[in-house]
């Protein structure tokens, strides 16, 4: 148990069907009951059908729903206010990985970077795919994937190409 | 309850004042839907509200200043529709520095239970800093011909070699309007065609500074003058333009250490709101002089019959006044020796020793109709203009 995900990771891993990538990298996928919650809404699942990828790797033990204690949330409450523009979701992944130790896997760098600044590890879900995806055309064709729904940046997107074909 | 109570209960009464064309739209809309006044309100409201909600969430999140997650909820959305948004409104999305030099240094993830490799008080400036110094390092030209000099990469984290803060989209401009490209290239292509040029900035404070007090930015940048004039005597360029005229002083020491000729150091206005446009006229009459000929390296131009900038300054028909009001100015510039003048100086030498009249009424122009600094920016290869006034290049 050793990964935690925020919900845009998560929902992109649903869309890019790639929890295996988590697995192969060595990790466990792990959620706070707000995240799930977040990205696995019933309602939505006609439109966002990787909902029903998301449920399923919780039924199959392959995404862990963790609670938090007592502490943890008293934890995520103190951040809250010491920390704006982060929702409360997203405050109770930086309180796991901050009272258990565990890694933790944000979409945007600003959270990143906090989490970094309170002693937390990260990583993106990029290095997760790079990590977790040996075969190098299936690889590109998640990274082109991801850069289309997240309008990643041109420069990015190219690094990111290079390194594949480095790879190869 | 009947539905008229129940209406009371849920809903509050409100007056306002229209103006009458607008209710008369309102009207007429509510006729061709086939509802009444108040229920076209109300759904009008509804949607306006919906709009503006998104609209902030969207703003915030751009800005930075919020996730994706939050600015949902300030929208009023779920998460999925606000990703959906945010990509819909070609706002881009960059990876987490640390994590793409992370992938460039072949380093494995860190391994379960690994503290984070950068830690507090400054780890997000020791992340953005290696990030920076691998970005300036991979676009140094093999010949530096134009050496930028800046304050220190922003805190906010966008950067000019990142292809997203306000230097960077300037300065594209005014690449654009120099080497009379009408769509300049755009990101790492812009970058490249930038070092192509013999292009490179570096920042005076290791540091970013903008969010820190006067004293520690002086200190930061007053620090970094060693290592500017290491690098300006190393690569020996042929112009250094400092970006920022609060650094001027700095930058011209560093040159002076370096041994380097301070005519060819210019200073710019930092290229935000009113002083945009002058950085890009002024940026652009500079470049079109320095780099002229190295137009053979630019991107294919849209007209290759169409002359430079520099060549439609010097063709262009006589601007207000007379034409060769920059030769007068020269003149005045010329007695005064080879010292800095101030704009307004320059108007009263001209009236002084009566070198130009207004066709118009014979008088002696005031200093804004000179427009010396104007002038002498389009005219960059006499005069050289900074924080402390105009002076001869050549003199």
């Amino acid at each position: 148990m050793d990964l935690v995900l925020d919900a845009g990771p998560l929902i992109y891993l649903g869309k890019l069907d790639a929890f295996d990538a988590v697995e192969i990298a060595g990790r466990t996928a792990v959620v706070p009951p707000s995240v799930f919650a977040e990205a696995a809404r019933p309602e939505l699942a006609f439109r966002h059908p990787e909902i029903a990828t998301i449920v399923r790797m919780r039924e199959e033990g392959r995404l862990i729903v963790v609670g938090l204690d007592v502490r943890e949330s008293r934890l995520a409450a103190d951040l809250a206010g010491r920390y704006g523009g982060m929702h409360s979701g997203e405050l109770d992944v930086l309180a796991l990985g901050l009272a258990r130790g565990w890694t933790v896997c944000f979409h945007e760098r600003q959270a990143a970077r906090l989490a970094r600044a309170l002693g937390i590890a990260t990583l993106h879900l990029v290095e997760v795919l790079f990590a977790g995806t040996p075969d190098g055309d299936l690889l590109e064709r998640r990274i082109r994937e991801l850069a289309r729904l997240t309008n990643l940046k041109m420069s990015d997107l190219d690094v990111l190409l290079n390194l594949i074909r480095e790879r190869r | 309850m009947n539905p008229n109570e129940d209406d009371r209960t849920t809903r509050s009464q409100v007056t306002l004042r229209l103006d009458r064309d607008l209710l008369d739209g309102i009207d007429a809309l509510a006729r061709a839907q086939g509802v009444d006044r108040t229920e076209l309100v109300r759904r009008l409201l509804a949607d306006g509200l919906a709009q503006r909600r998104m609209e902030a969430g969207i703003a915030e999140y751009a800005a930075g200043r919020r996730s994706a997650w939050s600015a949902a909820e300030v929208a009023g959305v779920d998460l999925y529709e606000m990703l959906d948004r945010i990509a819909e409104a070609g706002i881009p999305y960059s990876v987490d520095p640390v994590a793409l030099e992370r992938l460039r240094a072949g380093d494995d993830p860190p391994p379960p239970g690994a503290p984070p490799t950068d830690s507090p008080p400054h780890p997000v400036a020791d992340d953005d800093d290696a990030a920076i110094a691998g970005l300036r390092a991979r676009y140094r030209p093999s010949a530096t011909r134009v050496l930028f000099v800046g304050e220190s990469s922003p805190a906010g984290g966008t950067h000019f070699y990142r292809a997203d803060s306000n230097l960077y989209r300037a300065t594209r401009e005014a690449f654009g309007l120099a080497l009379n490209v009408v769509e300049p290239p755009q990101g790492d292509a812009f970058l490249a065609w930038f070092q192509e040029l013999g292009c490179w900035l570096v920042d005076l404070a290791e540091h970013p500074v903008d969010r820190s007090t006067a004293t520690e930015r002086t200190r930061a940048v007053g620090a970094g003058i060693p290592a500017l004039a290491r690098t300006i005597r190393e690569v020996r360029p042929a112009r250094v333009l400092v970006v920022l005229r609060r650094i001027a002083p700095a930058a011209r020491r560093a040159a002076r250490i370096a041994g380097a000729d301070d005519r060819n150091v210019d200073v710019l206005p930092f290229p935000v709101r009113q002083w945009r446009p002058v950085y890009v006229d002024q940026l652009a009459g500079i470049l079109a002089e320095v780099l002229g000929n190295g137009a053979a390296t630019s991107p294919p131009r849209s007209d290759p019959a169409a002359p430079t900038r520099d060549r439609a300054i010097a063709e262009q028909a006589a601007e207000y006044g007379a034409p060769g009001l920059h030769s007068v100015m020269a003149d005045v510039l010329r007695r005064h020796g080879s010292g800095w003048m101030k704009a307004s100086a320059i108007a009263r030498g001209i009236a002084e020793a009566d070198l130009w009249r207004r066709p118009s009424d014979g008088r002696h122009p005031p200093a804004s109709q000179i427009g010396a600094r104007a002038r002498a920016r389009r005219y960059a290869r006499l005069f050289q203009t900074s924080d402390l006034g105009i002076r001869l290049r050549d003199s």
